[in-house]
């Protein structure tokens, strides 16, 4: 009997399990270690954020779940990885630390004979001084965030209907930070409530990424045909903030958050201070904080995380500078350069260098969004490596699985209201992710898989979406059918 | 230090992006042409989805 560890419980990890326990039944034990009781559909926190969800309506508890299916939970921080096993355990092994009420702190030591690191990213609010619900702005990259800053929108509402006016300040909290999208769909989502309640004229709307120029998301833009031309996401994103008068602040790094007060640098190396009275910043990944020993008790972490925390898998992280980088720098299995038994999906990996081009201020300061890689890419990583392992476990000389973010497509929908008929979204759809000029030498990406459009369409996609991941997540009957 | 609240540049762009007409309004708001969208999108993700599960 092998076992397969699975460290983390999101998006990769939780697909990653579903998925190996459905191939490899009751003869192999599948084995999760997350700090977390509840699974979240992440993207639909947004909807939390505003008021329109509950934080029960994004996320369900786990272990019930993994009971019906067979698969072993321990609610513990994983914190080490002994790939070699070592300290009398033959095999290689994690070391977790209970977070179950009662037993917390514990510690215990999982064996492996497969690992896939599945951490999600760590929110790295500590980045920038005061970011975050511990700082002075909101975020809604957890359920809980996001229940707090829909608490405070509300607040600010209150305040627009008795005649104040105020200013909402939405985006990135630091230079180096990814999910632009979210942003943007979070920024959507404000200014819709706030035209439903009455008071979008009393609110000033900003817009504060680290983008170089509207539309780039992380992943340097796109380029799509609509009504018989090609047009860029630059332009379509510049049309939909100036239709909702939204004001962009451009190549933007947060230096700091104070009550009330923004002080961050623009690409041109000034240094600027923004008042608001209501700020949702996002916050810059790290990888989760796991060290890695060797058999002696060496510790191997930089061997085997990058500076950043996250796994180093079959990339090439030798590129160097941005006029090198190609396609093939990106990884094809996931697989740790180190030990053929240990794999990253998701977040967890280490990119082999941003999408967009990065740039720096003229005072040295990084302004480069990171490369996205949530939600579909995630599960679609996770499914490739899972496969790879089932077939080494049935013993089959099959080559990896591949899952290349230069081959795979994503989809982006930023959804506003609830209604059947009031909402509205921007949908884009790209591929793939990751521009590949080689093979689509004018813009990058298929055309034919890359678009970009706003009405009622996406709205009712969305929400189709919300209730298909839910289902496969909850494992239903025949959740393995739809798609990651 | 600047208390300059707006970004120039990116206002400057924005004035120049072009603003949906009304009849592209309604047309997002159409609840028929929405639907035949609905499935183009629908049909324009499963290509998507099935080019990212078979290369």
């Amino acid at each position: 009997m092998a076992t397969l560890l699975i460290i983390g419980a999101g998006v990769a990890g939780h697909t990653a399990a579903l998925h190996a326990k459905r191939e490899l039944g009751s003869r192999h034990e599948v084995v999760v270690v997350s700090p977390n009781t509840r699974w979240n559909w992440i993207p639909s926190n947004i909807w939390v954020g505003v008021g329109k969800m509950t934080k029960e309506q994004v996320t369900f508890p786990l272990e019930p779940l993994y009971r019906r299916k067979g698969i072993t939970f321990h609610q513990a921080l994983a914190t080490a990885i002994h790939p070699d096993g070592g300290n009398g355990h033959d095999r290689g092994y994690v070391v977790a630390r209970s977070t179950r009420p009662g037993s917390e702190g514990q510690e215990i030591a999982i064996e492996y004979d497969y690992l896939i690191n599945c951490t999600g990213p760590k929110l790295n609010f500590a980045a920038t001084e005061g970011l975050g619900p511990d700082g002075h702005s909101l975020s809604v990259c957890t359920a809980g965030h996001a229940t707090e800053a829909a608490k405070q929108l509300t607040a600010a509402i209150g305040r627009l209907k008795a005649g104040e006016n105020l200013r909402f300040v939405i985006g990135v909290g630091h230079g180096t930070c990814t999910c632009e999208g979210a942003a943007f769909e979070y920024i959507f989502n404000v200014d819709h409530v706030l035209r439903e309640n009455g008071v979008r004229d009393r609110a000033e709307i900003f817009y504060l990424t680290n983008e170089a120029q509207l539309g780039d998301f992380g992943v340097g833009g796109l380029t799509f045909t609509q009504q018989g031309y090609q047009t860029t996401s630059k332009l379509w994103t510049e049309s939909f903030y100036r239709e909702r008068n939204i004001h962009p602040i451009l190549g933007a790094h947060c230096k700091k958050i104070e009550p009330g007060r923004i002080t961050y640098e623009q690409l041109d190396g000034t240094i600027h201070q923004l008042h608001f009275d209501f700020a949702m910043l996002l916050p810059p990944f790290r990888g989760a904080d796991l060290k890695a020993y060797d058999r002696e008790g060496n510790d191997i972490s930089d061997k085997m995380f990058n500076p950043a925390g996250f796994m180093k898998v079959d990339a090439n992280y030798a590129a160097g500078s941005y006029e090198n980088w190609s396609a093939s720098d990106w990884p094809q299995t996931y697989q740790s350069p180190l030990y053929d038994n240990v794999f990253a999906a998701g977040i967890a990996f280490a990119p082999p260098h941003p999408i967009s081009q990065p740039r720096t201020s003229p005072n040295g300061t990084l302004i480069a969004p990171a490369p996205p890689r949530t939600g579909m890419p995630s599960g679609m990583i996770a499914k490739a490596v899972v496969l790879t392992i089932v077939d080494r476990i049935r013993g089959k000389s099959k080559p990896a699985r591949h899952a290349i973010m230069t081959k795979m497509g994503a989809a982006c929908v930023a959804s506003a209201g609830m209604g059947l008929f009031s909402g509205s979204a921007a949908s884009m759809t790209m591929h793939p992710i990751v521009p590949d000029w080689q093979a689509y030498p004018d813009t990058g990406r298929d055309l034919r898989g890359t678009s970009g459009e706003i009405g009622l369409a996406g709205h009712w996609m969305k929400h189709i979406l919300h209730f298909l991941f839910l289902y496969k997540a909850k494992g239903h009957p025949f959740w393995w059918l739809i798609p990651e | 230090m600047s208390m300059n609240d707006y970004d120039s540049q990116a206002e400057l762009a924005l004035k120049a992006a072009p603003l949906p007409t009304r009849k592209m309004l309604k047309r997002r708001r159409n609840v028929f042409i929405q639907l035949l969208r609905l499935i183009a999108i629908n049909i324009k993700m499963i290509r998507v989805i099935w080019a990212s599960h078979h290369h």
